[in-house]
This record gives C-alpha cells, structure tokens and sequence, in this order.
C-alpha cells in the first residue's frame, strides 16, 4: 500500500538524518534517533497486530478493545517506570 | 493566585476562560445532540453537525490557503526548534538542550504515557482510521508547560504510537506527529508561569493551550489531510489517504478541536499546578534545563 511505503520511508529518512547528525556530533542527533528507532519499533509492532488480525476486531464507532486497552496498560506502566528509573539514574551520576 | 497582580489580569483569566468553555462546551453540545441515524453525507445537504458545518462552510478555497499558512507555519516552527533556533515574543533566539539521557527519557516517557493513553481508548472511534475521542490529549500542554520541548516532542511520538496501536497508521499520521508537537508547543511557548499560581497564567492558558493550541492543531492535520486526500489541488490523481474534503472539514478538523478543548480545558490546568512543584524538585522542568545562547 502506498501508504505503508510512505510511513517506511519516513521513518527510513529519520534514521539517516539522525545518523548524519549524529557523525557530525550535533546533540540533537540523539532526540532525531530516537524518532527514527520509536518509528521503527512502532512500525513493526503495527504489522505484527495486522497479521494477528487485532484490527479486524475492531469494526465501527464504539467497539470494545480488550486487547488494545491491555497493551496500553503495557506501555504506560513500563514508560512510566523506565522514565522514571533512567531519570533518577542520570540524577545520581550527577 | 497572586496577590501581586493587577486585579484586571484575574478579570481577564476568569473572561478568556469562559469564552473559551462556552465555545468548547458549544461544540460538544451540537456533536452529542446531533441525529447520528442520518450519517455524515447528509453534511453535504446542510445537514450536518452544526459546530462542524460552520467550519466546512468557509469554503474549500478558504481552508486551502488559510489553512496552508498555518500548516507553513507550524511546520517552519517545528523545524526552528529541531535546529536549536526558538521564539522569544517576536524575535528568534538560538537555545541549547542537551539531549542528554534525563532529556530523552523525558521524551520518551511522556511518549509512553501518551501513547498509552491514547490508544487505551482507539475503540472509541469517531472516524473509523482517522479519529477517536481521545481524553489523553489532557497530558499535551502539561508535558509541554512543565517539560518544554522533551515533552512536546514526546507527545509527537507518542502520538505515532497511539495511531499504530489503534490501527489509524497512515501518511496521515506524520500530519498528526507535527500537529500534536504544536498541542504541547504552543502553552510551553506561551504559559510563562508554569506555577499556574496567578490570573495571567489562567489567561494565557485557557487562550493559548487550549483555544488557540487545539484550532492550530486540529486545522494542522486536517490540512494536511486535505492536501494528501482524493479532493487534493494537487495529489488528487494519486491520493495517499481516502477522507473527502467535507469529512475533512465538516466532521475531522471541529472534532479535533472540540476533543482537544474540552479535555485540556477541565483537567490541564489543575494538574500542571499539582505537577509543577515536583517537576521543579527532579530538575525536569524545562526552564531550569535549557540555556540561551543569544
């Protein structure tokens, strides 16, 4: 789908920039790839639940969503945590 | 509040915030009393939800270019602080972050949060791969009033995500990626007291973060997914998503801002008041982590 290749490529496009910048030791190479591997990382999650066939569950306005109301769940307790640890990490070493 | 302000600035706070509810609360209104049995083609016969036929009557022509203006202008903005250059009043400064690991696991975190939060409610779908009714972009001008540029940058992330994991991925989604930085963008530009402890931080709160940031926001998208759709000037031959221009601008673009207001105008403030003082204590606030260079 031209749609898919679009979003690839974006995210492609973000990995290069990131990278270029990151050779020339610009600070905000890091945020740029992190774009690029959020991207990446989201991407593949979205085709694994096309094959799992999660969408197709979800059929009009107001469907109920187990599955995604689960991995939100997920997501949001393990950034919480994550962010939560890597601050107080940096903290400390300062 | 402050005692120290004029009076007229807790005036002007509590008028700002009423127009502002008025107009939320409006739009809300007209969507929920609207007769869903008809479905949204009957628009095109002035038929349509009220808030929205105000937006869609402006014309095509009107949304092309008003609309691509801010879209330009967004768009200019967000790369300006990708590369270190920000606006201060009406003059550019150049500004150094940085981008160390407490920056990126800020980004990262509010990515997480938001993300998750928004495709918790993906099944609540307004318009079936384009839109759903979304009560996480409440987190939008906190993150940016208490994070800055971390935190409007992790809204755009997490934004990319949310549409994944909901099933809406599209080109239309890199739209999305720039609108919702400009969601926490806007009240971290604009909200200067993120203490939110006088009128004038209410004022410029309840203007920028949530009238002006959820228009800028909502037009945002929606141009760009009129520019890329099958009524494109342009991409017509070769649309890369499927929304008619009255969807865009009768039903997508209204929505978004309705959802966006009334979110940020009942919960945001509050919570950026509670928030601040721990924000401040973990040195993540973004006013004691960045440095002007000019």
């Amino acid at each position: 789908m031209p749609n898919d290749y679009g979003l690839i490529a974006f995210v492609v496009f973000l990995l290069i920039v990131g990278a270029i910048l990151y050779a020339m030791r610009k600070p905000v190479s890091r945020l740029i790839l992190v774009f690029g591997v959020g991207g990446v990382l989201t991407l593949i999650a979205y085709f694994v639940l096309i094959f799992a066939g999660v969408y197709d569950n979800v059929t009009g306005a107001f469907t109920p969503t187990p599955v995604l109301n689960a991995f939100a769940v997920i997501v949001i307790v393990v950034g919480l945590g994550a962010g939560y640890y890597a601050v107080q990490r940096a903290r400390v070493k300062k | 509040m402050t005692s120290k302000e004029p009076p007229s600035y807790k005036l002007v706070g509590v008028i700002v915030a009423i127009i502002v509810l008025a107009i939320a609360l409006y739009g809300t209104y007209s969507f929920l009393s609207w007769n869903w049995a008809t479905g949204p083609g009957d628009l095109l016969a002035g038929k349509g939800w009220t808030f929205g036929q105000w937006f869609y009557n402006l014309g095509l022509d009107f949304w092309l270019v008003v609309g691509g203006v801010i879209w330009l202008v967004g768009t200019i903005l967000f790369l300006m602080e990708l590369g270190g250059v920000t606006l201060e009043g009406l003059k550019l400064r150049r500004f150094s972050l940085r981008w160390d690991a407490v920056d990126i696991a800020t980004t990262a975190l509010c990515a997480a949060v938001y993300g998750g939060g928004l495709f918790a409610t993906g099944g609540l779908t307004i318009i079936p791969g384009f839109t759903w009714i979304r009560p996480a972009n409440a987190l939008t001008p906190i993150f940016g009033i208490l994070f800055g540029l971390p935190g409007a940058f992790g809204t755009a992330i997490g934004n990319f995500i949310a549409d994944a994991f909901a099933g809406f991925l599209s080109v239309g989604s890199i739209g999305g990626f720039v609108g919702n930085f400009l969601l926490a963008w806007v009240p971290y530009k604009f909200v200067k007291d993120a203490s939110m402890r006088s009128g004038k931080s209410w004022a410029q709160f309840y203007l920028w973060g949530v009238l002006i940031g959820s228009v800028w926001c909502a037009i945002y998208i929606g141009w760009w997914l009129y520019f890329i759709g099958p009524q494109s000037p342009v991409l017509a031959s070769f649309p890369l998503t499927g929304l008619p221009a009255f969807l865009v601008w009768g039903w997508f673009t209204p929505f978004v801002v309705i959802n966006n207001a009334i979110v940020t105008a009942f919960v945001s403030a509050p919570v950026t008041a509670a928030l601040f003082p721990y924000a401040k204590k973990w040195g993540l606030y973004w006013g004691d982590r960045i440095q002007y260079k000019s």
